[in-house]
Formats: structure tokens, C-alpha cells, sequence
């Protein structure tokens, strides 16, 4: 699948293009990792082209806001359409997360 | 071991013993031959006449009363008359007589008399008879025999005695450790407990050492562990020690020389370790700016005075940050508090901001003083011509457009920079967007002499988004290519609309070196090729063009080719984001 990058200022937005389903969504968790690692956790998730998700790709987002709890934190989402929004009320997940409108927003909670 | 010299030993003397009998042993039976057979010698000696007389009379009463006295003189231990058929007469053992009665004739001897145990009486007139004696010597080899064994039997058991008594006196240390193993493996904690009495000797010594060597293990243990609980949170701090860990900000604790105590995870990551893997470890190690390590190195020194706080660049490129660390020494004079933070995009705001700044006034300047000349020129000289007055009316009015601009331009950017900058969101039909875009540069492309070519596909889908904004982005990016394309060249802007709109601006302009490509989004950069530097810019236009789309959820890039051109992509999603619907 398609992961974009953009670089604002010291943070990193990744942007999934397609829905985390399947073997999408370990190859995004992989990734993701590996760029929350490099970025000491500035990175901000932007779902803004990702319609839906399947219980891996809530498993995958959930593992990475697990990693980034260890050290006092959350993963940031932007952009996230309704069905995800319903998706994570659904399974009570929303609270794991930090959610914002747009992405500069979400780059600019980490002022 | 032990059993086995026991039993060598053992073996050995209960040879020498039996060595020792059996030379005693054939002294005595020796003698005791020797006696028997004088002893023998007097009895035949002394029954001879006796039995002479008693066979004359035929008196076998007499005879067998005369042996037994012959016997008990003789201390003999068998006395027997016997004749020349074999036939017994008379014998101490009554049972062993055959002959009822003496014979009147006797039968001539069939027996050689040795005259040492059998000896030949001779009966006058009647012949001979077999006197045979059996010395008490003989008898008491025998019992000699017996007693012998018994006194080995005895001599054996007195020595095993004496041996097992050794062995067990050897033995009892080795019981007593495999006890006090026993008492370790049923739950005995206690190590003194197990401890010997050094009277048992090397063994005992030897364990004692042991057990004394583990008790100081085990307190050195102990000890360590509650330093190690010290350092780290225990059961009692477990809640305290989770809501350290929730923080974002890193917590470090360290004592007098320095050395970790305490982290919490987010201190794990800004210092590239675990938790547990840094406990313990030196802390400066981690800290790779030499000023910073200077300043942390004089926290540990200042006896509970002084806050400091450093900054310090950690990484390199994109994944590089800025670590902002606090300190404070313990109020006990050892170690030291410290606070590490991420000011990483601070930082980079706080560049950004003063270059804005800078740049701003830089660029503000620029048309004001244009304006103030041409304003004081148009004062000092009221009496000018006309067209030497409409032509300073003119600049003045460019550089005030310009002024504007800059400032409209500075507004937006300021609006994104502070997050205020909100889009005004409308379904937005293409087709009326492109033809008013091309209507609105078909003039500057003519007066270059540029092709500004349009390709639209046939049917354009309606989009959601900022009309006036997308206008703004588009409008930038299109004014660039055009700016930057010399006279004669081309400009094409290509839509394309499938999962999401693609709008690619390609020039044949002076194009984009490699190392200006990426930076040219930044705000006010201009890239430092000289053909650049004679157009007019406020090198605004690409980063608010990029802001706008990625407002939109989309993004611009570029690519190009110095000397041959550059393409533009401007790229959004067809489907909105929530955000930009709400």
C-alpha cells in the first residue's frame, strides 16, 4: 500500500492512501514503527485518505498508541473520516488516542 | 573412601592376627604331640600288665576297668582293646565295644602296632591284642581349633568394633553436613543454623567456610537489592511510579557520581535506551554535546544549589531533535533531578518565526522606501509634468499593490501559523475554476509570449474545499511557472481526476537545482540562482500553495530538470476529510 510522507517542521504526517485492512495494515504498523522510532515519537497518523478499517488495522493503531504510552504519550490522528470516528467509538477506543481536525493542528500540539 | 581404607585395614590385621594363630598355633600342637604320645607310651605301659591278667581270666569287666583308670591316669582322651579281627574289647566309649566277651583263642594281629598310639599287648599263652591310645592332645587340637577361630572371630569383632567406632567418629561430620542439606531443603533459611562444631574437624571446616562464605552472599545480595529497590519504584510506589510514567516529559534521578537511579519511559527514549537496560549506567554517556556533559558534570558537584538547564542536539536530519534538560541537585547533597523535554518544534518554530520576521522586514521595506522616494519626489517638485507625475503615480501604486500583497500574503501565512486560518468549505465546480484561471493569465502569458495550454479531460467531477483558497494555491503555482518561464516558452496544466484531482503544472522555465527543490516550500526562501534573483518574489507564494493543500488534505511537490523546466504537482483528495466537511 501507499504510505505518503510529509516532513512539518520536526514532526513527521504519515497518510495512509487506502484503507488498513489485511496485509495493509502490518506493512503500515511496520512502518509507522519504524518512523515513530526515528522521530522519537513526533509523528502524526493523517487518516484522511483511509475510508475504513478492519480489526487489524484498529490492532495495528492500538499497538502503535501502546509503544508511544510507554513513554507518556499518544498517537495522534488527524483527519479521520466517520466511519473510522464510529469505528473507534464503537469499540471504545476513541480515548487511546489524540484526535484532531487537520493536520496543522495536529503539528502544532507538539508546541 | 573412608570405607574402603576401613576395610583394608581391616583385612590387613585380621591377616597378621591369623598369620599369628597358626604359628602359636603349631608350636602348641607340636608340645602337645609330643606329651600325648609320652603320655600313651606309660599308659600302654601301665595297662599292659592288667590286661594281661583280665584276659588270662577272662575277665572283660577287669579289662575295660583298667583302661578307663589307664585313660584317666593318662589324661587320654580315647583308650580302646581291640583284637586282631577288629573286633573292640574294650573302649571308653561303651557304645563302641563289638566283642561280647574275651575269645579263648585270639586272633592273630592283622594291624602293624606303630608303638606310639597302637601298641601290641601280648596275652600270655593266648596271643596278641591292639592296645590303641588317643592322647588328650590330639582331642585338644581341636578345641584348640575351635577357640582358635572364636579368638579370630572375637579379635575380627573387636577390631571392627574399634574400627566402625573410628569410622563413625570420621563419619559423623559428613552425617552432619548431609543433615544440615536436608534442613536447607526442607525451608531452613537460616545459615547459622547450619553451621558445624570446627571440633569435627576439616570437613567441618571446610563446610563452615562455605556457609559463611554464602551468608555474605546472600547479605551482599540484600543489600544490593534494596539499593536496587531504592532506585527503582517497589510495590508501595508501583501507582506513583505509573504516573510518572503517563508523563510525556522525561524524569531522571542520579546519584553523587552521576549514575542513573530512576527513568521514566519517555527519559528511556529521549536517552536511545530501556528502562532497565539504563539503570545503573553513567548518564553522561548518553549525553553526546560536550557543553552540555560540562554542565551536567557541575549539577553533580554543587551541593544543592543552582538550577541548570541545557539544550542539546541529538541525531541527525529529520529524526534529529532537541532535548531541553533541567536539573536540580537532591536536597540531600547526593545526586540529582533532572527534566528532559522535546523542544524539538519549538525550536524549528522559533527559526521559522525569526526568519519570518526578518524576512518580512525586509520585504516590507523594499516597496516602502520605493513609495517614500517617489512620494518625496512628487512633494519637492509640485510644478512637474504630467507624465513625469503619472509615471511616480504609477510606481507608487505598483509598490503599494505589492505592499499589499505581501501583506495578504503574511496574513494567511501568520493564520496558519497560529491555526486560525479555517476553510471555507463549498462543493467547487472545476470546469468554471480552470476557465476563469485561464481567462485571468492569458494576458501575462501573451505579454511573454508563452503558450499556456489548459488540458482538461472531458468531465471534471465538482470537489468540496475553500474556493478561494484552492484559487489562492493554484493561482501562486501557475503565476510562478509563468513568472519563471522565459519568453517563448510553455506553460502546461494538466488535470487529471481519478481517486483523488491531480493538477500538474509543467514549465520549460529556468528550472529548480536539486539542493534548492526541497527547500523552496520554506517560507520566504528564493532560491540563489541569479536568474531568480532579478524577478520580483516574496518567496511566500509556494509555502502558502503547499498550506492551502495540505489544509485541503492534499499536498504540493515538484519536480525538475535545471535549464529544462519544472512540473508542479498539485494534488488533493476527491473525498474530504470530516474535518473539512464539519
Amino acid at each position: 500500500m501507499e504510505i505518503r510522507e510529509q516532513q512539518h517542521g520536526a514532526v513527521k504526517a504519515i497518510a495512509p492512501q487506502g484503507p488498513l485492512c489485511l496485509a495493509d495494515a502490518a506493512e503500515f504498523q511496520k512502518a509507522a514503527s519504524g518512523m515513530l522510532a526515528a522521530n522519537m515519537g513526533r509523528c502524526v497518523v493523517d487518516l484522511s485518505a483511509t475510508p475504513y478499517l478492519d480489526s487489524q488495522g484498529l490492532e495495528s493503531l492500538l499497538s502503535l498508541t501502546e509503544t508511544l504510552g510507554d513513554s507518556g504519550q499518544f498517537l495522534k490522528l488527524c483527519g479521520v473520516c466517520e466511519t473510522v470516528r464510529e469505528i473507534l467509538e464503537l469499540t471504545d477506543l476513541a480515548s487511546s488516542f489524540e484526535q484532531y481536525d487537520d493536520i496543522t493542528s495536529a503539528v502544532r500540539s507538539f508546541l | 573412601m573412608v570405607s574402603g581404607v576401613l576395610v583394608m585395614n581391616t583385612a590387613i590385621v585380621a591377616c597378621a592376627m591369623a598369620a599369628l594363630w597358626i604359628v602359636v598355633g603349631g608350636v602348641r600342637h607340636e608340645e602337645a604331640v609330643r606329651a600325648g604320645d609320652r603320655a600313651a607310651a606309660v599308659v600302654a605301659e601301665m595297662v599292659r600288665s592288667d590286661l594281661e591278667k583280665s584276659f588270662a581270666e577272662q575277665d572283660l569287666a577287669a579289662a575295660r576297668l583298667a583302661i578307663a583308670k589307664a585313660a584317666h591316669a593318662g589324661a587320654l582322651a580315647g583308650c580302646r582293646v581291640s583284637l586282631g579281627d577288629g573286633a573292640v574289647v574294650a573302649d571308653l566309649d561303651a557304645s563302641a565295644v563289638t566283642a561280647k566277651s574275651i575269645p579263648a583263642e585270639l586272633p592273630p594281629l592283622t594291624i602293624e602296632p606303630d608303638s606310639r598310639h597302637t601298641f601290641a599287648v601280648d596275652i600270655a599263652g593266648k596271643g596278641k591284642v591292639l592296645l590303641t591310645v588317643e592322647p588328650a592332645g590330639a582331642i585338644a587340637r581341636s578345641e584348640w581349633l575351635e577357640y582358635g577361630f572364636g579368638g579370630v572371630c572375637l579379635g575380627a569383632i573387636i577390631l571392627l568394633g574399634v574400627v566402625s567406632v573410628r569410622a563413625q567418629k570420621r563419619a559423623m561430620p559428613v552425617t552432619m553436613v548431609q543433615s544440615a542439606l536436608n534442613s536447607v531443603h526442607a525451608g531452613e533459611k537460616e545459615l547459622a543454623a547450619l553451621e558445624l562444631a570446627d571440633s569435627f574437624g576439616g570437613i567441618a571446616t571446610a563446610w563452615n567456610g562455605m556457609v559463611r562464605e554464602l551468608a555474605t552472599h546472600r547479605a551482599r545480595a540484600r543489600f544490593e537489592s534494596v539499593l536496587t529497590r531504592r532506585a527503582q519504584p517497589g510495590e508501595r510506589d508501583e501507582a506513583m511510579g505509573k504516573m510518572v510514567d503517563s508523563l510525556w516529559h522525561g524524569i531522571v534521578a542520579v546519584d553523587e557520581e552521576m549514575r542513573i537511579r530512576y527513568c521514566n519511559g519517555a527519559a528511556a527514549v529521549f536517552l536511545s535506551g530501556t528502562r532497565d537496560g539504563l539503570l545503573g549506567t553513567p548518564l553522561l554517556e548518553r549525553i553526546g554535546d560536550p557543553q552540555a556533559r560540562e554542565k551536567l558534570e557541575k549539577l553533580a558537584n554543587s551541593k544543592g544549589r543552582g538550577k541548570i538547564v541545557v539544550e542539546m542536539r541529538t541525531g541527525e536530519g529529520d529524526g534529529g531533535a532537541v532535548l531541553r534538560i533541567s536539573g536540580r541537585p537532591g536536597s540531600g547533597g547526593g545526586g540529582a533531578m533532572l527534566l528532559i523535554e522535546d523542544v524539538t518544534q519549538q525550536r524549528v518554530a522559533d527559526r521559522s518565526r525569526n526568519a519570518f520576521v526578518e524576512q518580512a522586514t525586509h520585504e516590507l521595506r523594499t516597496p516602502l522606501t520605493n513609495v517614500r522616494l517617489y512620494v518625496e519626489a512628487l512633494v519637492e517638485k509640485p510644478d512637474a509634468d504630467v507624465g513625469t507625475r503619472s509615471q511616480h503615480l504609477n510606481i507608487i501604486n505598483q509598490e503599494v499593490r505589492r505592499l499589499e500583497r505581501i501583506v495578504g500574503d503574511m496574513l494567511s501565512v501568520s493564520e496558519i501559523e497560529a491555526g486560525t486560518l479555517k476553510l471555507a468549505i463549498h462543493d467547487i465546480r472545476l470546469p468554471a475554476l480552470f476557465s476563469d484561471m485561464e481567462a485571468e493569465f492569458a494576458g501575462p502569458a501573451r505579454a511573454k509570449n508563452i503558450t499556456l495550454r489548459f488540458d482538461l479531460p472531458p468531465k471534471l467531477p465538482t470537489i468540496v474545499g475553500d474556493r478561494d483558497k484552492l484559487v489562492l494555491a493554484l493561482t501562486n503555482v501557475v503565476g510562478n511557472a509563468i513568472k519563471y518561464t522565459p519568453e517563448g516558452g510553455t506553460v502546461k496544466v494538466a488535470v487529471r481526476a481519478d481517486d483523488s484531482l491531480v493538477i500538474d503544472v509543467a514549465d520549460s522555465g529556468i528550472g529548480i537545482a536539486a539542493e534548492d527543490a526541497d527547500r523552496i516550500f520554506e517560507r520566504f526562501y528564493r532560491a540563489k540562482d541569479p536568474r531568480v534573483e532579478k524577478i520580483v518574489g516574496t518567496g511566500l507564494g509556494l509555502a502558502l500553495a503547499r498550506e492551502v493543500m495540505r489544509l485541503h488534505g492534499g499536498d504540493v511537490t515538484v519536480q525538475s530538470v535545471p535549464d529544462r523546466g519544472s512540473t508542479f504537482s498539485i494534488r488533493m483528495p476527491l473525498k474530504a476529510p470530516l474535518s473539512m466537511a464539519a
